[in-house]
């Protein structure tokens, strides 16, 4: 009887379906220029698939029908032909070419990353997103936001899944419509790949490497996706989200970003001061545990050994408080423990090591406090600097003073000429601008753009004393050199990207340019 | 063996109802036979099919509706990695193996493997091999979690522990992978009846032939680099992490440089098979002998120059990405050739349909759909959306499964007479056969819409769009895995009894093998056949 009803069960639940939000059978068009024509590509390749798989299994399914034994056929015994075999070869390269040359044309176009409006660098981490937006000074990360009651069914609960199960964050990422927007792809531990169906991108982030990639959206929408490739036990939980919004929504919302970082700013420089209850303290830090750390600690703090370790009765949750506030400020080199300074408050922080060190039988009674982490990973701002930051900060003091001596006063007002600075640059070039820049100026393109005949070599000074003090606003991989080498050093080097290779610009940059340039 | 007239070229000898067996146990452990050894490879390879299959059949019940109900998301990314390492080294790899143990000799007018003792250990030593593999699921690290493809850093930084078994196991798998090709190669070039020039070869001997060069030639990249990866783990070298100078990328590189000629390794001698059956039963000869040889071999030769294309969103520079898009393009070139030639094969044939027949036919329709989407995933641009989906896992599953594996069937069926001097019950073999393409179509054609829709692969869980479609994937899963249990029974009834066998029971079938009684004496062949 039991067992009959859970076959009805079984068949109910096959069938009721409509419950369920449609899905697309065919690839999504996009609301990109490159999605809509990767959508033509593959419609042309399906196309043409279609076509051959009808003649050929037509042909074959033509011959097991009317060439049967049963049918009183008898076989023929030719068995070769270099003709046929020669026709069969030459019209599928025909048809190769026709699909390579539109495959050709669009990887091109996709490939392109020049002239973006507005870059980010997206940075994977198990299991989350990290956006930050060069241009704006913002950054965040971006985490599941399905609650874990919805997906975790295996003790037989089954909450109401949401219409966005698994496809929903606590934060999207925010991008202008109709902007080129390029991305700059990375990663924290493993290998990830950021996708979106709609923009046609997916790119893997590579550890230790970026990769690039572009999209410029022409219609504002929420548009998912997921991350692409394996990267742990949570892999299939770190979706990603785009919100694609109006010039004008975008710029507010930027703003919003800035007052809202002001006032976490704040908030952190109040909470050095509060003392927050201990009833306080467990509630954030279960709320905060349940976010960041249940997914591999688990809800009950046994772990998943020997990967994730227990926190229930660990050495670290039970011993020395900074060492567990350090853990989990700075994480655990070689280990799947990421650092989670940046990525939570110093009170929520407080809050999780109070949580870990007193829940699930953990008793140790501790409470600690924004200001105690704040100490125990040496923050500048504490009100009360402790020793080891004392000396630290007077070993940096007499460092600098001994380099003062060591390297010579600048004359900022002596000339040198054409040679000198070629000397001088040829060598600050070498130690310092070759290794991404290449010694022939080729650089390793995208990345690292050639100089020889580049745009800012041969272009306008002042834009490329600016990129060599400053840095590059666009391209991360381009640091500021201000404070590693000297104005008479930038303007020899400013100098040698000018005149050498083919570069032959015959400028000359004075230390006085640089300082005059830098001081604006 | 008295009035089999057929086989009097070794009947001369008199003496072959004394086969210097051992018995019992000994009989299997100690065995030169290359039929014994072809039996035991054969037989393995099934046990494993059966223990994979096991695995996809917890993959697909947890993936019957949204939501976590069996299993937690570690595990799974252990049964998935696990899966697909039995299935490729255990099941089908050992499965050509075994026909290579069992045919070549046979059909080159061979007494036996070239080098007998080196064929008894390497088949030895894979139980091992796969003792290690399977128990690391009742380690404390748990099995190995990174996929089949096994990433680094995810592999050696992020591994769960069980790197070093993984690693031991798959030392051991190339080892005999590689004594097992060595093994083939010599006897193809030594070993042939005389007369028998390599353009007289079956085509079947040719592409096992084309195999054995190719395992030789790509084994010991994976033994390098899973050894790279072991050092990166526990010996603190950095080929594959950024930190020491090295690069994640370079381990995809080295893999897939192993990979993509594997996946050749695992289809060329399916080519042989069914180039032996589609012409016994189409009563006419193969169509286009020497381009399906050139064919195969243009196969071998492209299987090395496009291993990137599975790497297309790791970061490749345009020019990469345009010549490894080129040179897939181009292996659909000698792979048509060769669907043309079976087409070309049945057309005006005198055709009938037994289950070997049934079989390569399916698997000529779907290993060409197989190939359609593998066509679709080379050009880059598309490959962008399709790559690390469930459109992927649609493409190498009809690949491996309705190409591969429904190969082997047929080359069983084929074959079983000729092995035990039966004939297997060809209603129990048509049922088989019929389960098995509904079923295998139900698993996974629907994968393809799945793909597309934008299901990533190598997830415990998904979103409620893609709830209905895998439902159906997995009822077709179920339905699959127990249609294989009917073939298990055709083996078993075949063995034990059934209408005689005669030496060649199927009319149109060519070849030495069909000289020799059935069940193939233990010794065939002591004196060589002579080949006009």
């Amino acid at each position: 009887m039991k067992r009959r009803n859970l076959g009805w069960l079984l068949l109910g639940s096959i069938l009721s379906s409509s419950a369920w939000a449609d899905m697309p059978l065919n690839l999504t068009q996009g609301v990109t220029q490159v999605s809509r024509d990767v959508y033509d590509l593959h419609m042309l390749a399906l196309w043409i698939c279609t076509a051959i798989g009808v003649v050929v299994f037509g042909a074959m399914f033509w011959s097991m029908f009317f060439h049967r034994k049963s049918k009183g056929a008898k076989a023929a015994d030719f068995h070769e032909s270099t003709t046929v075999e020669i026709l069969w070869t030459a019209i599928p390269i025909v048809i190769l070419i026709g699909m390579a040359v539109p495959a050709t044309i669009t990887l091109i176009d996709m490939e392109n990353n020049d002239d973006s409006d507005v870059t980010i660098q997206i940075t994977g981490s198990q299991w989350k997103w990290h956006y930050k937006y060069f241009d704006q000074d913002i950054e965040y990360y971006s985490v599941l936001s399905t609650p874990r009651e919805q997906y975790e069914n295996q003790n037989g609960t089954s909450a109401k899944k949401g219409e966005n199960y698994l496809l929903e964050v606590d934060k999207p990422l925010v991008i202008p419509v109709n902007k080129k927007v390029r991305f700059l792809i990375t990663s924290d531990d493993v290998i990830h790949a950021w996708w979106i169906p709609a923009f046609a991108v997916k790119q893997d982030a590579n550890p230790g490497f970026i990769n690039e990639a572009w999209t410029k959206v022409d219609k504002p929408g929420i548009y998912r996706g997921q991350c692409a490739e394996l990267c742990g036990k949570d892999h299939g939980f770190m979706p990603i989200v785009v919100d694609v919004r109006s010039e004008a929504d975008y710029a507010k919302w930027v703003e919003e970003q800035h007052q809202m970082a002001a006032m976490a700013a704040e908030a952190e420089k109040n909470s050095l001061n509060a003392s927050v209850s201990m009833d306080e303290l467990m509630a954030l830090g279960e709320s905060t545990y349940m976010a960041y750390c249940a997914a591999c600690h688990q809800p009950t703090g046994v772990g998943v050994p020997p990967a994730f370790p227990a926190l229930k009765g660990s050495p670290v949750a039970l011993g020395d408080v900074n060492v567990h506030i350090s853990t989990v400020f700075n994480g655990k080199a070689g280990t799947g423990m990421q650092g989670y300074g940046k990525q939570l408050s110093l009170k929520e922080i407080a809050a999780v090591v109070t949580y870990e060190r007193n829940a699930w039988g953990n008793d140790t009674g501790d409470a600690v406090q924004a200001a105690d982490v704040n100490s125990a990973v040496g923050g500048s701002s504490a009100s009360e600097s402790t020793t080891e930051e004392k000396v630290t900060a007077a070993v940096e003091d007499v460092v600098a003073e001994v380099e003062e001596k060591i390297a010579p006063a600048e004359d900022l007002t002596k000339e040198y000429s054409l040679d000198e600075l070629m000397t001088m640059g040829e060598k600050v070039y070498a130690t310092s601008c070759a290794a991404c820049h290449q010694a022939a100026g080729t650089g390793l393109p995208p990345a690292f753009p050639a100089l020889d005949g580049s745009a800012i070599a041969t272009g306008d000074i002042a834009v490329h004393i600016d990129v060599v003090v400053n840095g590059s606003a666009k391209n991360p991989a381009m640091a500021a050199f201000s404070s590693n080498l000297t104005k008479t050093q930038i303007a020899a080097v400013v100098t040698y990207e000018r005149n050498a290779w083919s570069n032959k610009t015959g400028d000359l940059i004075q230390p006085a340019d640089v300082d005059a340039a830098s001081a604006k | 063996m008295t009035t089999d007239v057929l086989n009097d070229h070794d009947s001369h000898e008199g003496e072959h109802h004394d086969d210097h067996k051992m018995t019992g146990i000994k009989r299997w452990l100690y065995t030169t036979n290359h039929k014994d050894i072809g039996s035991m490879y054969l037989w393995f390879s099934f046990i494993m099919f059966l223990v994979g299959g096991a695995l996809a059949m917890v993959i697909r019940a947890e993936l019957f509706q949204p939501g976590l109900q069996i299993v937690e998301p570690d595990f799974f990314n252990q049964l998935t990695t696990v899966h697909g390492l039995i299935m490729v080294f255990g099941a089908i790899m050992p499965a050509f193996v075994g026909f290579a143990n069992w045919m070549l000799p046979m059909m080159i007018g061979a007494p036996d493997m070239a080098l007998p003792r080196l064929n008894n250990w390497s088949f030895w030593i894979l139980p091992f091999a796969f003792a290690i593999l399977i128990g690391s699921f009742f380690m404390e690290s748990g099995a190995p979690n990174f996929g089949w493809t096994f990433y680094a850093p995810l592999s050696t930084t992020y591994s769960n522990g069980s790197t070093a078994f993984f690693v031991f196991a798959v030392h051991i798998m190339g080892i005999s992978s590689i004594m097992g090709a060595i093994n083939i190669v010599v006897t193809i070039m030594n070993m042939r009846a005389p007369g028998m020039t390599y353009m007289k070869m079956p085509l079947f001997v040719w592409t096992f032939f084309i195999t054995a060069y190719l395992l030789i030639a790509v084994m010991p990249i994976l033994a390098g680099v899973v050894t790279m990866l072991l050092t990166d783990t526990y010996f603190g070298t950095s080929f594959f992490d950024a930190a020491g100078g090295g690069d994640p990328v370079l381990f995809q590189h080295i893999f897939w440089f192993f990979g993509h000629p594997e996946v050749y390794i695992m289809i060329l001698p399916a080519f042989g098979i069914v180039s032996t059956i589609i012409p016994a039963f189409s009563r006419k000869k193969l169509f286009g002998y020497s381009s399906m040889v050139y064919a195969t071999s243009s196969i071998a030769f492209l299987s090395f120059i496009v291993w990137a294309h599975h790497m297309f969103t790791t970061g490749m520079p345009l020019f990469g990405e345009l010549f490894f898009m080129y040179c897939t393009m181009l292996i659909a070139v000698p792979t048509g050739v060769k669907v043309f030639n079976w087409m070309a094969t049945m057309w005006r044939g005198s055709m009938t349909f037994e289950t070997p027949m049934l079989f390569s036919i399916a698997f000529v329709i779907l290993f060409t759909i197989g190939g359609f989407s593998g066509l679709m995933l080379a050009l880059t641009p598309v490959d962008f959306q399709y790559h690390d989906t469930y459109f992927v896992v649609a493409h190498f599953h009809y690949v491996l499964v309705t190409g591969s594996l429904f190969s082997i069937f047929a080359g069983a069926y084929y074959w079983l007479p000729k092995w035990t001097g039966h004939m297997y019950d060809e209603t129990l073999g048509k049922v088989h056969f019929w389960c098995s393409l509904i079923s295998v179509n139900l698993l996974f054609f629907p994968m393809h819409f799945l793909g597309l829709a934008g299901m990533p692969r190598r997830i415990p869980d998904y979103a409620l769009q893609f709830a209905d479609f895998n439902k159906w994937v997995s009822i077709g899963g179920f339905a699959f895995g127990l249609s294989q249990l009917i073939f298990l029974a055709v083996v078993i009834k075949c063995i034990r009894g059934g209408e005689k066998a005669s030496a060649k029971p199927w009319e149109g079938a060519e070849g030495l093998e069909w000289t020799v009684a059935s069940p193939a004496p233990y010794h065939t062949f002591t004196t060589p056949p002579k080949i006009d």
